[in-house]
């Protein structure tokens, strides 16, 4: 269960002169480090849940915060907190009821009135309503009608909805929603009129029911203590079974179920992706092939009919690992990028899209890691400029374990400069660093080293990470790709930082920051 | 080579007997036939529709019921009757109330207002009948399979249970009036914790996106020993009781009897603070958790509440119509990690006595170490005897297991063998296996085994004697628990290396032994199954073997005892 308490002694000018404190914008760096921000602190006693989202509701230009918010006796509500000028954030929240029936929200700027709308999705449709109204009645407009995928509402929780786009770069917001069975392209015409282009299943029609998504391996493992067995421990393998649960013999004079009902209703997700030159974003998705062996397909979008019911092309993939698309080679194309591996050894294969097309039986690019928890991630570190490929894993010594109770953690970057012909990056890393973590420092350990932002707003990124002692710090990545051994910008809060997540808040072009602690969430806007 | 595939090639490398066609043997006999099914056939329930003792199949096939009549001459695939729910969201169950044969209903929850059920003549479907209207339920569209016929009182008519919005709304039938309609009681509502996921922001290509619910039954059982079903509600917030009145116009009260403010609990012990984390020992988390034991300390037959809050355990007396929390009757306060508490009669004196638990101190330190090398963590239970009313004030014994583990480098190489293993069973020739009574001997089971081409009986192969025969087997079996000895071992890696493939888990037993039957079909099976199941009137159990799908049909065979 989630609760929330609105706290509000940490915003506002309070907020923004504390935070300034606590930043150390080391001396002696030619680049400006941000050194003030106004903070904001929200909190939340599972901070795990993802229940907030960052959108400009008043029109004003600067992002508030939208979060979602549970109370007994109360029920759902979505808490927005309005920015102001100063990056502070206005200390009581305007409270929006969640009606019971609404599944899903999201945003989009849908009508003429100034600041983003929010999009109900019920299980039955979906509508726009207006923050900058008070209440429902005059406010909601019924968009389209569709029979959503999920039927149920969370009475305690809503999920958000991101990535709601135009599809069509026809300057009108368009949805593409899955349904029952099918998803459907839904032609925004403005003036919120939406119009039901075409439908695509995702699932792979020539499979019986019974076996569609029910294909599973793997192990299971239960740790129990009660009175009929005591202590127990049981590890588990399972191999495919495709008719698991699928006969049942009913008496009544049988046990009682254990479930009043079990229903679930699953579909192979459908991405957005630009995956041949049109310029107009096109559909892929992984299903089951009849051969037992995964199936990536892609739908390419025509503009004036949306997406075919079947995929334009099609390919067997094994799907184990983690499967994603990404430019790696910054044609504008996405490429596709498999990880697989167990244990500590891992394999990186990378398939490059040729105009829609993918040979998947020959990766262009193969790479090998000996590490535990292998991570992946193609980044530009320039805006335009030639992807990077940075790996990270740790690695376990044994004296190291043994004698110090230390394990090692490694960044590897890899450029592509140097690369063999056809082949997306250098076959030796440019850069690499080597970090050794033991009980002493093992809130260094809650999040790895990330490339993907600019702190410092000078265009190019910046390694920050998560120190030591619980803070977040930022190093530069010079043009050799190594990164500096010490960091030139730290920000001290009063709660050990677990995730972070740089931002664009305001449009001022100065980075704000997202840190998550355990019970709070500490909103960071950069100030002038 | 892996085990799986040494094991394999052992087994029917063997010059066993094959049959083509048909199956026979001594200790067997089985009638053959044919089976085929919809490839859009969600799911398989197996029921006797017509009280002809022979048990029927009914298909759900895209929103449809379709009932395949068993008769004499067994199934015929090509005939079938069909079911069409009116309404959007239907929940289906079966219930032998609503015919006036006493035969098997078809009985149906429609878009959370109506019950209809649908008897059958021979094999004729009859009119729905309605059964229960203005019903405030509430599913989700589709046809899904709802177990919400259910005697709760113990009259021996079915009640219904309705789900609703974060709720279940039982109805407890009255009987039937003289006009022979249905009667209800006035409903009770009773908050349920629905378990759901819903998924519709996905943005990994390899996950799917959609919802699964779940609504699990609720606790139905006498607690205050009066003969009669009481409720047990538990949510994430609170615990009620409502004690049922057999004599009274309702059998459940309207409002709990008693309960027990579970956030009040929480907030009381405290939230985790990862900045006041003491990562000397992390086991020290455990003072924030809680348990709440409804069970009989005492004898009375009344069950007793046993609250444990961190180290704090306190008893609060039952009684017939509540239970007391005025004062506890008793408080005990352990230090240490308290990792659990259970009651289990250690003294065999009748009484259940408490096993607190409790768990050595762990620091990240240690979980470092142990990354690379193997370690063990004392687990501790204090057994405090029941002394009737309450428990005695000090521990009489103390049971201490060492529970040893390989590093975590070690199990981590262990499970990509496993992953391996599972890999290559899969990319080679399939097995399929189940257990099965084929024959007349209860005592031992018979294996069934699927694979490539063939399905073989190994007849009275498993043995039952490795099941425990009561609970005192049961109980701590892992480490052969007695009375006698306070001081055990337990190796998660012999855990390991005793571990088994879902599909292959009985083929050590019958390595090298010659099957008793087999059956050779026409080609390899790749996506099938083996499902024993109850279809005719004999007690030994017949076979459902599915042996090929494609975007058609699911085919396979029917196995019915002769």
């Amino acid at each position: 269960m989630t609760r929330t308490f609105l706290l509000h002694s940490a915003a506002g000018l309070k907020g923004l002169v504390l935070a300034s404190l606590f930043i150390h914008a080391l001396p002696g760096k030619d680049a400006f480090a941000q050194a003030n921000y106004a903070a904001f602190e929200l909190a939340q006693e599972n901070n795990w849940e993802r229940q907030l989202s960052f959108e400009d509701l008043n029109g004003d230009g600067l992002k508030d915060i939208v979060h979602g918010s549970y109370q007994s006796g109360i029920g759902r509500e979505l808490h927005v907190y309005h920015q102001r000028a100063n990056g502070s954030f206005s200390p009581t929240a305007q409270r929006i009821e969640i009606k019971s029936e609404i599944i899903a929200i999201g945003f989009a700027e849908l009508r003429p009135d100034p600041g983003m709308e929010m999009l109900l999705f019920s299980s039955s449709g979906v509508f726009s309503l207006s923050s900058a109204q008070e209440g429902y009645g005059g406010n909601i407009k019924q968009l389209l009608e569709w029979d959503l995928i999920a039927a149920v509402p969370d009475l305690e929780r809503v999920q958000f909805i991101s990535g709601i786009q135009d599809i069509d770069n026809d300057g009108e917001i368009d949805l593409l929603l899955p349904g029952d069975g099918v998803y459907g392209l839904f032609k925004g015409r403005g003036n919120e009129v939406f119009e039901l282009l075409s439908t695509f299943g995702t699932d792979n029609e020539s499979l019986p029911v019974a076996q569609r998504g029910r294909a599973n391996t793997g192990l299971d493992a239960r740790i129990a203590i009660n009175a009929e067995e005591g202590l127990v421990i049981e590890l588990s393998a399972e191999s495919n079974a495709y008719f698991d649960g699928f006969v049942e013999q009913w008496g009544s004079t049988l046990e009682p179920a254990r479930s009043l009902l079990r229903a679930e209703s699953w579909m192979a997700t459908a991405l957005l992706a630009q995956l041949n030159d049109d310029s107009l974003a096109d559909i892929a998705y992984i299903n089951e092939g009849a051969d037992g062996l995964g199936q990536l397909n892609i739908h390419f979008q025509d503009a004036e009919t949306g997406f075919n019911e079947t995929p334009h092309w099609s390919g067997s993939i094994d799907t184990r690992g983690d499967i994603r698309l990404v430019d790696v080679d910054n044609d504008k194309l996405v490429d596709l990028l498999r990880i697989t591996g167990q244990s500590n050894d891992y394999t990186v294969y990378l398939y490059r899209n040729r105009n829609g097309t993918f040979d998947l039986k020959t990766p262009d690019q193969v790479m090998r890691f000996s590490g535990y928890d292998v991570r992946v991630n193609i980044i530009s570190l320039l805006q335009d400029s030639a992807p990077v490929m940075n790996v990270s894993y740790y690695t376990i010594p044994v004296v190291d374990a043994i004698r110090n109770a230390s394990i090692n953690r490694t960044l590897l970057i890899y450029g592509s400069e140097n690369s063999e012909s056809n082949q997306f990056f250098n076959r030796r890393p440019d850069s690499r660093l080597d970090e050794s973590f033991s009980a002493a420092n093992v809130r260094g350990l809650s999040e790895q080293m990330s490339l993907q932002y600019d702190i410092d707003g000078d265009g190019r990124n910046d390694a920050i990470y998560v120190t030591d002692n619980g803070t977040l710090a930022a190093k530069r990545i010079g043009e050799d790709l190594s990164i500096e051994s010490e960091p030139f910008w730290e920000y001290i809060s009063t709660r050990s930082v677990f995730e972070f997540q740089v931002m664009d808040l305001n449009q001022d072009a100065k980075p704000d920051l997202l840190l998550r602690h355990a019970t709070s969430t500490t909103i960071l806007v950069a100030a002038p | 080579m892996t085990r799986f595939l040494q094991i394999a090639q052992r087994l029917f490398g063997a010059g066993l007997v094959t049959f083509g066609g048909s199956l026979f043997a001594a200790e067997i006999n089985f009638d053959q036939q044919e089976m085929r099914l919809a490839a859009t056939t969600e799911d398989l329930i197996v029921a006797d529709l017509n009280g002809d003792g022979l048990q029927d199949l009914i298909a759900i096939v895209e929103g449809t019921l379709q009932i395949y009549f068993h008769t004499e001459d067994g199934f015929d695939f090509n005939n079938y009757e069909t079911i069409n729910f009116p309404g959007q969201a239907i929940g289906w169950d079966l219930s032998k109330q609503y015919s006036e044969s006493g035969n098997t209903s078809i009985i149906a929850l429609i878009d959370g207002r109506e019950v209809l059920a649908w008897s059958f003549d021979g094999q004729t479907p009859l009119a729905p009948i309605v059964i229960k209207s203005n019903l405030n339920g509430f599913l989700s569209k589709g046809v899904n399979r709802l177990h919400f016929s259910r005697d709760i009182n113990g009259d021996e008519i079915d009640d219904f249970l309705i789900p609703g919005a974060g709720a279940i709304n039982l109805h407890i039938s009255s009987g039937i009036s003289s006009a022979r309609e249905f009667e209800y009681q006035a409903p009770l509502s009773v908050r349920s914790e629905l378990r759901m996921r819903t998924n519709l922001n996905e943005d990994s290509l390899e996950r799917r996106t959609g919802q699964s619910v779940r609504i699990p039954m609720m606790e139905l059982r006498d607690v205050n020993g009066d003969g009669f079903q009481d409720l047990v509600s538990r949510t994430e917030e609170e615990l009620k009781v409502f004690i049922a009145n057999n004599s009274a116009i309702a059998y459940f009260p309207t409002e709990a009897s008693y309960s027990l403010d579970i956030l009040e609990i929480e907030e009381r012990l405290g939230e985790f603070d990862i900045d006041n984390l003491d990562f000397s020992n992390l086991t020290g988390l455990l003072a924030l958790t809680h348990e709440e034991i409804l069970e009989d300390v005492d004898g009375d037959g009344i069950d007793d509440l046993l609250l444990r809050e961190g180290g704090k355990v306190s008893l609060f007396g039952g009684e017939p119509n509540g239970m007391n929390f005025t004062q506890p009757r008793q408080v005990l306060r352990s230090g240490g990690n308290v990792l659990s508490t259970f009651l289990y009669d250690e003294n065999e004196d009748g009484l259940k006595d408490l096993w607190l638990w409790r768990v050595e101190s762990i620091s990240v330190g240690d979980i470092f170490v142990w990354l690379a090398l193997s370690g063990s963590i004392a687990v501790e239970a204090f057994i405090y005897p029941n002394e009737g009313e309450r428990f005695a004030r000090r521990p009489s014994r103390k049971v201490s297991i060492d529970l040893k583990f390989p590093s975590v480098i070690s199990l981590s190489s262990t499970f990509r063998d496993f992953e391996q293993e599972i890999l290559e069973a899969g990319n080679g020739e399939e097995v399929f296996s189940n257990l099965a009574n084929l024959d007349g001997d209860r005592s031992q089971q018979d294996l069934i085994l699927m694979i490539g081409n063939q399905i073989r009986f190994f007849l009275n192969s498993i043995q039952l004697d490795n099941e425990p025969e009561n609970e005192t087997d049961l109980f701590l079996g892992a480490v052969n628990y007695s009375r006698q000895r306070d001081n055990y071992e337990f190796n998660i890696r012999d855990v390991i290396e005793n571990i088994s493939i879902a599909g292959t888990r009985h083929l050590d037993t019958v390595a090298g032994r010659t099957a008793d039957s087999a059956i050779e079909l026409s080609r390899p099976v790749v996506n099938g199954a083996v499902i024993p199941v109850t279809l005719n009137r004999d007690e030994r159990q017949d076979v459902i073997i599915f042996t090929e799908t494609d975007g058609s049909h699911i085919q396979g065979l029917l196995l019915l005892s002769d």
